[in-house]
This record gives C-alpha cells, structure tokens and sequence, in this order.
C-alpha cells in the first residue's frame, strides 16, 4: 500500500457572484497516492479546474482540508511555505497565456530555479535549463533564447512543462495540458508527460474531459460532475464496466473506428446540457439528463459508496 | 535537478557558447526589429519621428544653429526692429519689437519647451506607474482603494486649474511652473498603468509565478511592468505635445518662462500686442508649437501601432 501524497477531506470550494453563490466543487474527499497518475474527467463547469487550482494555491478553498505529506495546504499559495511550493507546480491548459511574452524560453524556464535558490551564476541557470529543455524534446540551441510568439502552440506547452519540473516537484497538476493542441502534437505532449511521471516518479492529477486519454495515462480515475464525484475507480475499470450512468454517457461520445469498438460501446444518451453550479437539481445532479432516472433520484442525493472492490459510485441503482 | 540529466552532462564550452548566442540571437533585436516594421509602415509615423528629432536636435544645440545666439538674452536693436519676414535674407521670420530675430528666438524656444518636456516626464512617469502598478495587483484590496483614490483628487481638478493657482501663490518660476504640472500629472500614468495591470493580473503567467513563490516585487516589476510598456510608452509621446501646451499656456499667463528667456509661449505672449499688424513675431513661435505637438503626436501614434500586437 503506497502512501497518500495528497488528502483531500470534504472539500468545498464556491464562488460568490451576482447571480448567486456557484458551488464550483461541492464536498469532494479522495486520495492521491505517491507516483500515482490520478485523472479527473469532466465536462467543462463540473469543477474539474476548481480542483486543481484549489490544491496547487490559486483558490481558497471555502471549506474542508486539503494535506500534503500530511501537511496542511488548505490555504492559498501567498500562504504556503516556500518548501511546499517548490514541491508542486502546474501546466495550464492554455500555453499561450501561462507563458510571459516579454521573457525568453530561458527566463521563463529559469524563473522557478531563480524563486527557489536552485542555481549559482548565470552559466550553472544555463546549464540547467540546458537539461530540463532536452527532457522535453527540445533543442536547446534553437529554443533557447526564442520568445513564446516564436514558438508553435505544442513547444509552448513543452516550455510550460519544462518550468513545471524545473524545481523537481514531487506533484504536478496537469490542467488540460493537451486540449489546446493540435492533434498531431497531442500525442507528443503526452508522451513527454508519461515519459517523466516514470523517469522522476512524480505524481500527476491529471485534468480532461476526454475520458480516452485516461486509458493510456491515470493508474485511477474520478468523473466529476457538477462538483461532485459520481465514480472513482481504476482506469482500465471505466472500460470494463462503467456503472453509472453518467460514465456510460461519456463512454457512449466517444468516436470509435471499427465495428467490434462500435457494438461494445454503451448505447446511451444524455438529454441537454450541463445545468448551472448556482442552483444545482435536486437529489442526484444528473437527475435531469440521465435516461435511468426514477422518483428517489429526485429526492434523495446518492452517496459515493464503495460498490466493488476500490470501485467507487454514487448512484442509487448500482449493485 | 541534478536527476534530470538524460542527454548527459553539458560541458563547460557549451554553456559558454549558449551564453554568447544569447547576445548573437538577441531576441531583443528581433522583436525591435518587428516593432519598426510596424512603426514605419505608416509613413506619417515617420514624419512624426522626423519633427522630433529635429526638436530634440534644435532643443540641444539650437545655440549653436541660430543666426543670432545673442538675440535669445537681453538685446535690442531698436533699427532693426519690426522687420517683415521673407524680405530680408538676414531675417527670415522678420524681427520683434527688440529688433530682435524671430528665427533665433522661436529656435531657442525649443530649449525651454523640451526642458520642461523633460522635467515633468521624468517626475510623472515613474511615480505614476509605480502608483498604478501597485493599486492594480492589489486590485480590489484596501490598497487598490487608498492608492487610487487619492489619484483621483488630482484627476478632479482641471490641469491648468490647479497649475496656475499654485504658480499664482508662489512666486512666478518656471520650476515652480513644472512642479504644478507633474502634480496634476501623474495620476494619468497611475490610470494607465492600472488599467493595464489590472488586466493583466488575470493572465496564466502570473498566476503560475505565484504558485511557484515568486516575490510580489518580482512579478510586479519583472512578470507584469514590461508587457505594459508600449501603453506608456505611447502615453508619455502623446503627452509630450500636452505638456507643452500647457507649459506655453502658463508662460503666455506670465507663469512661466521669464524675459528674456526665449520661450514659445511667452513670445506669443508678447507678440499679440501687435496683433495684426505685426504678426510674425507670435505666429511663428506659434506655428512651432504645434509644428512640435503635431510630431509627437504622429509619433505617438506610431509607437501605439508598434506595441499593438507587439506582446502577442
């Protein structure tokens, strides 16, 4: 049994706005072991983002606790000790706005080296960054000293994540790192990701909506939904037997290739959209879009239970 | 960061020529080199560019250019006074009521304007971006709420208002004319910096040197103040034509500038007293005035298209 890395205990995070209180995550608890890959899929406004930011410091969160080696971090990153913040760092899902377009590849790789004391002298910071471009399959020589309007969209992600390790942190939360990219670079990135989550045991919570990209990454999965969890389980299980409805859904809008895929798929269909964070349904949040639907569901919410071994649903028609 | 190394160890001489690369590759350069192709694609741009250097240039060394550096001190030539302009080769713009050269006096008057030009930008835009930098990353926070409500009581009060009523109580000085003027002034570069930076709080790169620990100075003056830089930048060339006016107001008043300081304000001062008959002697320092604000502002504008799109 490794050790839990991040505990996250009845955690809540909402948002004040004009129109009313958003529960952007509402009660969530779980677990994130040591050199684990931990994927939380969702569709966008389920909370997903919330989460990670709400772990790495950039949200407060409004209630419940978050630990870290055992060490409290529910607080924002202003708050947190320096030696917390060199051991986590985070991939935004937007390159373009994550990296500063005044600085060089070099400053902005350099920065985290610089913030934690990491190197002596220009020549020691060049050296380094030197390294950490190579991990991320970029040439040194040429990307050096380029500026982020020079560089395609999968090389900022590249520099993105070359500053996210620079600090060797123990987790790195990954914010939708390849959902704004190309296809054909998708794959690259994820690559280079899986590549140093093994070389560097570092832990990932790795955030998508795009359940497929689970398969080949998360060692276990969450499917969050209006800030709640509705599943947690190991990955290879969603494929095997996806037991709520809602993961069905998911699993049901994947495009598929072959006739074999096509007939295994679920055949399941969710009604509308995502309804709002401010007034979420009653009982289940799912209840007003889900194809199962019956009377309990609007009156009583299901608790996440565990209905098969490390397999976690919350829904009142699974055995 | 000792683990991360796949690729092997860097040897010594590599790292000494990436350090050299970076002075050859100067990513610097290039994006100057963008920034003028931006600017100089409107050719009114480089008009602007043209007129200020050549005030910039006169400013400096106009003593050395003029037909007359005497005519800028006390002198009078009492013959030769009231000389129409374009007759006399000697004197082009004619002569004033000293008998003193208009040409002279309108260049040496460019000393004076750009002096002023120059005090006040330097007093105003430091301090006011400092102000504005500061309110706007601590947007929404007491600080933002005393920092930029006490700029707002300077923004109340009409410019040139409060300018001559501070002049007024002291004696007539022109230092005491440019410290009126960055009184009321630089609270416009803590609006624009604000605005700026306010905005810019939002962006991922900052969010990102946060959660790393990077140090509230740091990323205020490292991370946000560069990529506000052709904002106030534009500001401060469009301001240039600004701060002469009301410079040239002041000493048109007798607040500013005093005889016999060649000054473009004063002389249009003086010389609309002989207003029609004799027109050179204020036309002239008069067209000069807006020959400078004319160029600055095309300037101005050239520098907003350079930085448009220049931090994408």
């Amino acid at each position: 049994m490794t050790k839990n890395l991040i505990e996250v205990k009845n955690l809540k995070k909402y948002f004040d706005t004009s129109t009313g209180t958003v529960k952007a995550i509402d009660d969530i608890t779980f677990n994130i072991k040591s050199k684990e890959v931990f994927g939380l899929v969702g569709e966008s406004g389920s909370g997903k983002s919330t989460t990670g930011k709400t772990l790495i410091g950039i949200h407060n969160p409004t209630e419940g606790d978050v630990y870290f080696k055992g060490r409290d971090i529910a607080l924002p990153s202003s708050k947190r000790s320096m030696a917390i913040k060199k051991q986590m760092n985070m991939v935004f899902q937007d390159p373009g706005g994550s990296l500063n377009p005044t600085k060089t590849v070099f400053d902005i790789v350099s920065l985290p080296l610089h913030i934690h004391d990491m190197v002596d002298g220009k020549k020691d910071a060049v050296g380094k960054v030197y390294e950490l471009l190579n991990t991320v399959d970029l040439e040194p020589e040429r990307f050096m000293y380029r500026r982020p309007a020079d560089l395609g969209q999968g090389e900022k992600q590249a520099v993105a994540i070359a500053r996210a390790i620079a600090s060797d942190p123990s987790f790195v939360v990954l914010d939708e790192p390849t959902s704004a990219l190309d296809v054909s670079i998708q794959a690259k990135i994820m690559n280079i990701l899986i590549d140093l989550q093994e070389q560097y045991d570092m832990t990932y919570l790795f955030i998508t909506h795009d359940l497929g990209l689970m398969r080949n990454i998360a060692t276990r999965v969450a499917i969050m939904y209006l800030g709640k969890f509705f599943e947690v389980a190991k990955s290879f299980r969603f494929f095997e037997e996806p037991l709520h409805p809602y993961t069905k859904v998911l699993l049901a809008s994947f495009p598929t290739t072959t006739e074999e895929e096509e007939k295994l798929k679920p055949k399941i269909k969710a009604k509308g959209e995502i309804p709002s964070a401010i007034n979420p349904p009653s009982g289940c949040r799912f209840h007003t879009r889900c194809p199962f639907k019956e009377e309990i569901c609007v009156e009583e919410e299901p608790v996440l239970r565990e209905v098969r071994k490390n397999h976690y649903v919350a829904c009142h028609f699974v055995e | 960061m000792a683990e991360h190394d796949t690729e092997g160890e860097i040897s010594e001489e590599k790292i000494e020529k990436l350090i050299g690369e970076e002075k050859e590759q100067s990513p610097w350069k290039d994006s100057l080199k963008r920034r003028w192709y931006r600017f100089s694609r409107n050719p009114l741009s480089l008009v602007g560019l043209g007129i200020a250097i050549i005030t910039i240039f006169l400013a400096i060394f106009g003593w050395l250019v003029v037909p007359y550096p005497e005519h800028g001190g006390y002198f009078s030539n009492y013959p030769d006074a009231f000389i129409e302009p374009f007759r006399d080769a000697s004197y082009i713009f004619g002569t004033d009521e000293y008998g003193r050269d208009v040409l002279t006096r309108t260049i040496l008057g460019f000393r004076y304007a750009m002096t002023m030009v120059v005090v006040v930008l330097t007093l105003v835009v430091p301090s006011g971006v400092v102000v504005g930098l500061v309110a706007g990353y601590h947007k929404d926070t007491w600080v933002d709420t005393l920092l930029m409500r006490f700029s707002d009581i300077f923004i109340a009060v009409p410019p040139l208002v409060l300018a001559l009523s501070i002049t007024a109580m002291l004696e007539p000085d022109p230092l005491y004319a440019m410290l009126a003027i960055s009184l009321m002034w630089w609270p416009w570069y803590a609006r624009i910096a604000y605005n700026n930076v306010s905005s810019l709080i939002n962006e991922e790169f900052v969010r990102s040197a946060e959660i790393m620990g990077d140090s509230k100075l740091h990323i205020m003056f490292s991370e946000i103040l560069p990529n506000c830089t052709g904002a106030i930048l534009t500001k401060a060339t469009l301001d240039v034509g600004w701060v002469i006016i009301i410079g040239a107001s002041l000493s048109f008043l007798g607040l500013g500038a005093q005889a016999p300081t060649p000054d473009l304000g004063t002389m249009v001062a003086d010389g609309a007293a002989w207003l029609p008959d004799y027109w050179w002697p204020s036309i002239f320092p008069a067209i000069a005035i807006s020959f400078i604000i004319l160029g600055f502002n095309l300037l101005g504008d050239g520098i907003q298209d350079a930085f448009e799109e220049g931090s994408q």
